[in-house]
């Protein structure tokens, strides 16, 4: 089904313009390794204070940090989407920006559950901060985005492509 | 002797070796996000933002941090010694280094002023994501120069 996208996408003038501008490769792996240390940073902080393994009082408190990390996300969705448009036929068949694909979306979901059916309950204290689900979410969350980092970087040295 | 260290065993291992070099990219990569994605959290949070959290928040990750930093330096000299006589020669790379021992010195500067509490003036962590910024600059345009 990739294949199907990127073909349709091969030739159109946002592909032109990204193969043919010779600065903007670059400029999007900056943007983009930016964006994956916003992310991943205050991920850290907030998956771990999730476990349980930071303590640094109110739960809530690392929270805000979440504004970074949606940016970072931001960030990483545009220069993704520039990356795939730029070359297409190369990241389709190349299995490890599939599985990085498919891990991204599990982390969305873990993310989803944990905001809308854990934390309302956690504000509400109907659930303790030591619940197993919200350390299975914080380490789940944790594992995949760490996963995303490795198979990112190995993107040109696995599969075709 | 940047050439005897880029045809030593080690050196050779990691460039002649299918797996080596995307290992060491990818324990190289888990010590910036550990590194700089602390830092850079923590040192926004110094000029202003994130107002209201605690300055505890990030007491406990400074080993995480150090973890991240003595992997990259062995990830990083492992790399280094594979290319070490094009990469001393070149400008990204130079400018790299230059950027991340400014950082660290920048963390060690914050780290004692938080220690002691003393007062903490917007330029130190100003300095700092400059620097960590232009270290992930230079990093990715060692590539195209």
């Amino acid at each position: 089904m990739l294949e199907i996208i990127a073909e349709e996408i091969f030739g159109t003038p946002l592909n032109q313009w990204v193969v043919g501008t010779y600065w903007l490769w670059p400029l999007l792996e900056i943007i983009h390794f930016i964006g994956l240390s916003l992310l991943i940073g205050g991920l850290i902080v907030v998956d771990l204070s999730l476990v349980g393994v930071l303590r640094s009082g109110r739960w809530a408190d690392s929270h805000r940090l979440l504004p970074a990390v949606v940016v970072g996300f931001f960030l990483n969705l545009v220069t993704g989407v520039l990356f795939f448009v730029g070359d297409p036929m190369r990241y389709s068949v190349n299995i490890a920006f599939q599985a990085k694909m498919i891990l991204i979306l599990i982390a969305g979901l873990n993310a989803l559950y944990y905001h809308h059916r854990l934390m309302p309950v956690l504000a509400l204290d109907k659930i303790g901060q030591s619940s197993i689900k919200i350390k299975i979410v914080g380490l789940l969350s944790l594992t995949t985005w760490f996963t995303v980092l490795a198979l990112g970087r190995l993107i040109p040295y696995l599969g075709t492509g | 002797m940047l050439v005897w260290l880029e045809s030593s065993s080690v050196a050779s291992w990691v460039s002649l070796s299918l797996w080596a070099y995307p290992a060491l990219l990818t324990v190289h990569i888990f010590g910036l996000a550990l590194v700089v994605g602390l830092y850079a959290l923590r040192d926004f949070r110094l000029i202003g933002f994130f107002a209201g959290t605690n300055a505890s928040l990030f007491e406990g990750t400074n080993l995480l941090s150090s973890f991240g930093i003595a992997i990259n330096l062995v990830s990083g000299f492992l790399l280094f010694s594979s290319q070490a006589t094009f990469l001393i020669s070149s400008i990204p790379f130079l400018v790299k280094i230059s950027c991340v021992a400014l950082g660290l010195a920048c963390s060690g500067v914050i780290g004692v002023r938080q220690k002691n509490g003393l007062n903490m003036p917007r330029y130190y962590p100003a300095a700092s994501l400059f620097f960590w910024a232009t270290a992930i600059i230079s990093g990715r345009l060692i590539a195209y120069f």
